[in-house]
């Protein structure tokens, strides 16, 4: 009796407990069901950051300037490393120095972060040692090696753009941060599964610039040979389209200084006789002078007001034209009298000079140009010369861009294209007019006596055999503390090639060169040196048909047969002024090293010639090089068939994978030079 | 009765772990997957600019100048040929 009942007893303490606990857990699912089931999402779960790729920065020709790569940092914790032996000679071979191997072996320290970032590939041996940590990164790689460095600027450790275009374009180029789900383990470790994207990221937006990364490592090579050679502090050169405004090459040196910022946007300097063709301009423009005006030049010493001004040649007469040809400041002072101050004023605001051009770039000077109340007496007759005013080789550029163009100031552009992540064309740039400056008359009859200046003056080092260039040499005191020092010199050379319808703008300045200091001496050499080298290069932003007629035109009027290359030493300005012709024939020959040595004769030529396509039946003819080709839409297409078209179109393919066509960089209907780069995005 | 049940119970047990492995399994695999691609995206931008920076001017004018004997052609060395549409 008393077994069963204490049989009973455990049969209704079981059900008891088990009814207890049902309840309990009938009121845990079904009561503080959601409460618990957030509490282990919390645990299970947890929330990161995943960073969005910043987006490519493209040359104008399709070439990678900047780009986003997966790389990994690698960190060690000492005291959880079990064999120390192997963990050392896989961090050795995946590159760490050896004393950071040795501080990361230490079992003294906790946690050791180890220098510098890895390739993933090479660094998976040693992060599958355990105790050693791979965090996967995103890295920004330039592979340009010094060329368009200060102009597409620089990205920190961080992320954080610092400098140049990164800077400029900061808040299109980072994208947006996307958020990942990371399932966890009870001690909170992080499984080996993939993360669970909750708000993707978003990749930053595509830019192309208006650079030619080709011209720009043209450029660098040069001023850096110019700069050696000459014995110079620095320089800089410009080269710019000017019938768009878009910039090609921006290459600044400076002895003794890291590359940061971009000198030709944010340093000015006084132009010297550079300015002279402005002059011209208002004189023609405002008809107070026609180009075969002349007036007395004094035989080279003219005593204004107690003020003597020189000139290097010396003549008793010249003519407007001559006096740009000839770079005469008595001519041209003279000339300049016959405008008012405020007309002299005006016409150089209108050219740009004063004002920042407004360019993409995180900084840009405005130079100097001051109203005319400010001026002294002296004050007119030195903005005709170049003095007392203050430009960037930029502005200049643009300037002469105006006279290249038929008078029109047109708005500099380093940002050709920005285009979403998924293709699509977010910016195109389209020339963008500031002001008519001077007619097309005026214009092109200032190019005449720019064309004068090369042929027969002060630039004829810059002169080439085959094509006319135009343009103007300058050689300008500079100053030291707020005086002229009388002993150093910005030489400088702007030129238009070719002269009848110019596609390059070239400003070619050198700071302080020692010995001869002559901007035709030291500067015209160097432009003659770029243009050279983009005719030979195979993507130098030149339009090549164009550039042959403008060859053929130049040949039928016998206007370049007796110069360029060889024939500056017979120059009849040789016989005027020995000192600055023979400088001239002397650099011609020193500073083009690389391009003489052969007479065009004794070697075969060079050819470069344009694409070869077949036409098939029902296409469109080839692509004319004087036009600007659309690329044409081939998605769908297999990549033979587009890789055909695209060659038809005058494009160069790079394949990025096989099978169906599934878009372009850049994106279908980008207008592009002929020649240009075009990425072929294939399904697989 | 009993048995039946808690063999179906156990059968639907290990059928929900079998799941849960196997889903663990591929996601392992995706992971390793997607790491892969990641590598070969990584080394393959490193190549392109190991490629760029070996065909840039500056490092192939030294050498064409000094073991070829090459030089910038001159303007007039350079015949841009027309074709006629």
């Amino acid at each position: 009796m008393l077994r069963r009942s204490r049989a009973g007893l455990i049969h209704l303490g079981m059900v008891l407990f088990g009814i207890a606990v049902v309840a309990r857990a009938a009121e845990v699912q079904l009561r503080e069901g959601a409460e618990w089931a957030r509490r282990a999402e919390r645990q299970h779960f947890g929330t990161e950051l995943m960073p969005a790729p910043r987006g490519t920065i493209r040359d104008v020709s399709g070439a990678v300037l900047a780009t986003t790569r997966d790389m990994v940092t690698l960190a060690v914790a000492p005291r959880e490393l079990r064999d120390r032996g192997m963990a050392g000679r896989a961090l050795r071979d995946v590159g760490v120095p050896t004393a950071a191997v040795r501080r990361a072996l230490d079992t003294s320290r906790a946690w050791v972060p180890l220098p510098g970032t890895y390739a993933p590939a090479a660094a998976a041996k040693a992060g599958a040692v355990p105790g050693v940590y791979a965090t996967p990164i995103l890295e920004r790689a330039y592979p340009a090696r010094t060329a368009t460095r200060r102009v597409v600027g620089l990205v920190d450790a961080r992320g954080h753009a610092i400098d140049g275009i990164e800077l400029a374009l900061d808040s299109l180029l980072r994208g947006r941060a996307g958020r990942m789900t990371v399932l966890r383990d009870a001690r909170g470790h992080g499984f080996d599964i993939a993360p669970r994207a909750e708000v993707a990221p978003t990749p930053g937006n595509d830019v192309v610039l208006t650079l030619s990364q080709e011209l720009q490592e043209i450029a660098e090579q040069a001023l850096e040979t110019a700069v050696e050679t000459s014995g110079a502090s620095g320089g800089d050169i410009v080269v710019l389209d000017p019938h768009s405004g878009e910039i090609r090459a921006l290459a600044s040196q400076r002895r003794g200084s890291i590359a940061s910022g971009s000198p030709a946007l944010t340093e000015p300097y006084e132009p010297g006789s550079t300015l002279k063709p402005f002059m011209a301009a208002a004189l023609l423009g405002l008809g107070r002078a026609t180009p075969d005006d002349t007036v007395n030049t004094e035989n080279g010493v003219y005593d204004l007001d107690g003020r003597v001004i020189h000139d290097v040649e010396h003549f008793d007469r010249l003519s407007l034209r001559d006096v740009i040809r000839h770079s005469s400041n008595i001519g041209i002072v003279k000339f300049s009298q016959r405008l008012t101050a405020r007309e002299e004023y005006e016409t150089l605001r209108d050219f740009g000079f004063g004002t920042p051009t407004g360019v993409t770039f995180p900084s840009e000077a405005s130079g100097t140009l001051r109203k005319p109340q400010a001026w002294s007496a002296r004050s007119a007759a030195s903005l005709a010369m170049g003095y007392e005013i203050a430009v960037t080789p930029l502005q200049l550029a643009l300037a002469y861009g105006a006279l290249a163009n038929g008078g029109v100031l047109l708005e500099p552009a380093l940002v050709k294209e920005i285009r979403s992540p998924d293709g699509h064309v977010l910016y195109r740039h389209e020339p963008r007019v500031v002001r008519r400056v001077v007619s097309e008359d005026v214009a092109a009859t200032v190019r005449g006596m720019l064309l004068g200046a090369v042929a027969e003056g002060t630039g004829e080092a810059a002169a080439l055999g085959s094509f006319e260039v135009a343009g103007k040499t300058g050689t300008a005191w500079r100053t030291s503390h707020g005086r002229y020092t009388g002993n150093s010199y910005t030489a400088s050379f702007v030129g238009l090639f070719p002269a009848d319808d110019p596609q390059y703008v070239i400003v070619v300045k050198i700071d302080d060169p020692e010995g001869k200091y002559y901007g035709g001496s030291v500067a015209a050499p160097v432009s003659r040196t770029v243009l050279q080298a983009a005719l030979a290069a195979r993507d130098a932003a030149l339009d090549r048909r164009q550039l042959a007629e403008s060859s053929e035109r130049s040949a039928a009027a016998g206007m370049v047969a007796t110069r360029g290359n060889a024939a500056h030493a017979e120059s009849p300005r040789a016989e005027h002024d020995a000192e600055a012709a023979g400088d001239v024939a002397r650099e011609a020959d020193t500073t083009s090293a690389l391009a003489t040595g052969a007479t065009p004769d004794s070697v075969p030529h060079y050819i470069v010639s344009l694409a070869s396509t077949t036409v098939r039946a029902g296409e469109a003819p080839p692509a004319r090089h004087d036009e600007p080709n659309a690329i044409p839409d081939v998605r769908g297409l297999g990549v033979r068939e587009a890789v055909r078209r695209l060659h038809a179109a005058g494009m160069r393919v790079q394949l990025d994978g096989m099978g169906v066509v599934t878009g372009t960089v850049p994106a279908a209907g980008s207008v592009v030079r002929f020649g240009s780069l075009v990425q072929l995005v294939a399904d697989h | 009765m009993v048995a039946l049940a808690l063999l179906g119970f156990v059968l639907v047990a290990a059928s929900v772990i079998w799941r849960r492995t196997m889903g663990m399994a591929q996601a392992r695999q995706l992971t390793t997957l997607q790491r892969e691609r990641r590598e070969l995206d990584a080394l393959r931008a490193r190549l392109e600019l190991d490629v760029r920076d070996a065909s840039s001017r500056q490092h192939l004018f030294p050498i064409a100048e000094r073991r070829l004997g090459m030089h910038v052609p001159s303007d007039t060395q350079v015949v841009i040929l027309r074709r006629e549409p």
